[in-house]
């Protein structure tokens, strides 16, 4: 017999997963970039640097935060759940959320923090505003975060 | 409790006592000097004031050992430890006791072998493009000074690598000319020619060879063979190693003054410090001005060092127009939390109210929750004592430590309410061994009741709003602004807790936020005029709501935080337990607990600061800050490797 609930809920969990982690991936990516240009002229900013490159890893983490409770959820661990259809594809939708505000708040956390690199270069005391501008944009990740988590619960198994 | 309310000084001191004067006020730590620039610019203050020129070189000593100190830094890698403390010496010592020559010596020498060391460097490189341009020729056996025989001319020359030797050679042959031209090297861009020709046929022989891109190389004053040369090139670029790295002995030879050198670095800074502010005082032939901004309660202190010195003084109130420092004074739990309050920026001295005591609670309880692993707290907190123990750091640093260690027991609470010990670390290890899995009591299970803990989050967050209208209730009270107060905050706070009280139940709260918001459309308008009095109202409903909505909403990042320390603690958990239970089992359980561990303590330490500061910055000064202050920066010892002993 297909499982195909099941699969759906898989594709759901790794959608957020995956897609959050890939905004991640890419924020700390433009991120870096701008970090190496600045540590470039000033080796010793590496750490204040590196505090703003990591911002806009959080994303990632979501998602797989999210993940995980759709593994439990479904108990994955233990065999896993025989799920219906719709069971199924509730959960894909629950995935949603923080798929897509994990994969574009990521992108554009990077932006900001890229932004807040100039900051550190020619006014490092300003390090806190650095870092607050970035943390403006992870609200929506957070946001889509607690939608997802909100869904899942309320699915009934 | 509040902003430190501050007097202004002013001070005729006289010209001799000034530098004593100088010490008892750094010594003192209590007043902040003004610049007078513009009483020099003044053309009829000019004619009494100058400025006196102190003739001490401190600053230039400051240099020296500074730079001595990086030279040990660089080349003998000496560091102070991150906690290491520093030496602890009396005021007196630091104050007066001159460097000793040995230390100063010690410093000119350091800095003389650094000097050595920079132009070795330069040698380096001649003479490595020196042995660079000798290499191609390195086949020939012909000296390079070598100039001809008789009436026999030799010359080296090079011709691009796009001619084949074979060309030019056979070129020469056919012209039937007294030349010949051999090939000694040759690599991508290059043939490396030897022309032997007579003296009658050089013309043609060179006109000949133009065709082939031949052009004469010089090789200066060099002797010998090219294999000679860079022979000679390698035993000189040997020989500047050895005396590099005799220099770089030398300066590791001193290191062990690198105490003494440190000291001296303090002692020339407050000097040349003091010369500085000395030298910038407008004075008479007789008297110096001093003015600046001190804490009221310094008053004493500071009159009764004007009176040893023989100074006339009075203290006088900010006036209007005055900027004067602002300085926080709260106790002893609230003032390391200032240092959130001092990131974003000093509130203006005469803002109404503190911010700072709402900021310390709130960021205590906020990064905690984010935190929210008891094992991690334990850490943080011993870490951060210890620290503070032996590497004594003071100033700044210290009330950040001192924050983070509050912080630490905070994360403790936290992580026992969600039972959150590196995660499930105990749940695992207990499974791994016993077979039967023994969990840490938990009050609240984020992953098993999200809502009970957004609920917390929000409600948390609304608390932390309220208090900051309510601070700004007391601010608008202090100015009179008392429409202000009924309209805009206590309307929105009756809003939200109708709206809470509806959510539980009481159906009746409803009305009371449907009257507010009337009153909200119907006042938000009031500094407007026309038709602006409706569009006002309506914009204030729909801002207030937004607003207000979005900064509760906004607080639901501390439960996403927290449930992410603990979920990636459990994830590195679960991750490590697939090893099973066999010996390489437990090792990689171990490797994947230390490492997994470790990532997650730095990230989830990192958002729990940055969020809970942006909790205060934008959701709490939104509300009730009034920025734009300057920091109170008295005349204190500053001292970077010593530390000035307690006792008088």
């Amino acid at each position: 017999m297909f499982n195909f609930g099941l699969a759906f809920a898989l594709i759901g969990a790794g959608l957020g997963a995956g897609l959050a982690g890939a905004g991640s991936g890419m924020g700390v990516g433009i991120a870096g970039a701008a970090a190496a240009g600045v540590l470039s002229e000033d080796p010793n900013k590496f750490g204040q640097t590196l505090l703003l490159q990591a911002l806009p890893g959080t994303q990632g983490i979501y998602g797989l935060l999210y993940g995980f409770l759709v593994l439990i959820r479904i108990n994955l661990f233990g065999g896993g759940m025989n799920l219906d259809i719709t069971q199924g594809l509730m959960i894909l939708g629950s995935a949603l959320p923080i798929a897509l505000a994990g994969y574009f708040s990521g992108v554009g956390q990077g932006r900001a923090s890229a932004g807040a690199m100039g900051i550190i270069a020619k006014r490092p005391e300003d390090l806190a505003k650095a870092m607050i501008y970035p943390a403006m944009v992870e609200t929506y990740a957070v946001l889509g975060l607690l939608m997802s988590i909100l869904m899942l619960y309320r699915i009934q198994l | 409790m509040a902003i430190v309310r501050m007097k202004r000084l002013r001070m005729l001191v006289p010209l001799g006592e000034c530098r004593a004067l100088l010490r008892d006020l750094t010594k003192a730590g209590c007043l902040e000097i003004e610049r007078n620039d513009d009483w020099l610019s003044d053309s009829q203050l000019a004619v009494v004031l100058s400025r006196r020129k102190t003739q001490a070189n401190n600053a230039g000593c400051l240099s020296e050992v500074s730079q001595a100190l990086d030279n040990l830094k660089k080349y003998a890698g000496v560091k102070k430890g991150l906690l290491q403390p520093r030496n602890i010496i009396s005021e007196d010592s630091l104050a007066c006791e001159e460097p000793s020559a040995e230390v100063m010596a010690s410093v000119s020498r350091i800095n003389e072998a650094a000097r050595e060391l920079y132009s070795l460097g330069s040698d380096v490189s001649r003479v490595q493009t020196q042995k660079l341009a000798l290499l191609p020729w390195q086949g020939c056996d012909v000296p390079l000074d070598f100039a001809g025989n008789g009436s026999f001319a030799v010359h080296f020359g090079t011709s691009p690598a796009i001619f084949r030797f074979e060309d030019i050679s056979k070129a020469v042959e056919d012209s039937g000319l007294a030349a010949e031209v051999s090939l000694v090297g040759k690599d991508k861009e290059m043939n490396y020619l030897l022309l032997a020709v007579h003296a009658d046929d050089s013309k043609a022989a060179f006109e000949l060879l133009k065709d082939y891109g031949f052009g004469k190389v010089s090789f200066g004053t060099a002797q010998g063979t090219p294999a000679q040369g860079i022979e000679d090139a390698d035993s000189q670029l040997a020989a500047l190693e050895e005396r590099r790295q005799a220099l770089i002995a030398g300066i590791a030879a001193e290191s062990g003054e690198f105490d003494g050198i440190g000291k001296a670095f303090d002692y020339y800074s407050i000097q040349s410090q003091w010369d500085e502010i000395q030298s910038s005082l407008p004075s008479t032939r007789s008297v110096s001005f001093i003015t600046g901004w001190m804490p009221e309660e310094c008053a004493d202190a500071v009159s009764k060092i004007a009176e040893d010195r023989g100074c006339a003084y009075e203290f006088t109130d900010p006036e209007e127009g005055d900027v004067p420092p602002t300085a926080l004074s709260n106790g002893k739990f609230v003032t390391p939390f200032g240092q959130v309050t001092q990131l974003y920026g000093m509130p203006d001295y005469r803002s109404l109210v503190d911010p700072n005591p709402i900021v310390a609670i709130s960021y205590f309880v906020f990064f905690g929750m984010m935190f929210s692993d008891a094992a991690y707290g334990i850490i943080l907190f011993f870490a951060c004592l210890f620290f503070l123990k032996k590497a004594r750091p003071d100033g700044g640093m210290k009330s950040f430590v001192t924050m983070f260690c509050l912080c630490g027991i905070s994360t403790f609470l936290w992580g026992v309410v969600f039972g959150s010990w590196f995660g499930d670390f105990v749940t695992v290890v207990t499974e791994r061994i016993t077979g039967t899995a023994w969990a840490m009591p938990v009050l609240l299970d984020p992953l098993e009741d999200p809502l009970t803990m957004l609920g917390l989050s929000l409600g948390l967050g609304i608390v932390h709003l309220f208090a900051g209208m309510i601070l700004n209730i007391v601010r608008q009270a202090k100015r009179g602004e008392f429409l202000d107060i009924l309209f805009d905050e206590v309307t929105w706070m009756l809003v939200i807790i109708g709206i809470l009280l509806a959510f539980f139940g009481f159906g009746a709260a409803i009305y009371i936020v449907a009257a507010c918001l009337v009153i909200v459309v119907l006042t938000g308008g009031r500094n407007n005029k026309g038709l602006g009095k409706i569009t006002g109202g309506l914009g204030a409903l729909y801002n207030g709501f937004t607003g207000n909505l979005s900064d509760v909403l906004s607080y639901s990042r501390l439960m996403a935080l927290a449930m992410s320390t603990g979920v990636v603690a459990q994830v590195m958990n679960t991750l490590g337990n697939m090893g099973g239970t066999s010996l390489f089992g437990w090792i990689f359980f171990v490797l994947v607990f230390v490492v997994g561990q470790v990532f997650n303590f730095a990230i989830s330490i990192l958002g729990a600061f940055v969020h809970s500061c942006r909790l205060q910055f934008v959701e709490l000064f939104g509300r009730c800050y009034e920025g734009g202050g300057r920091d109170f920066r008295p005349l204190q010892y500053r001292t970077k490797y010593v530390e000035i002993s307690k006792e008088a």
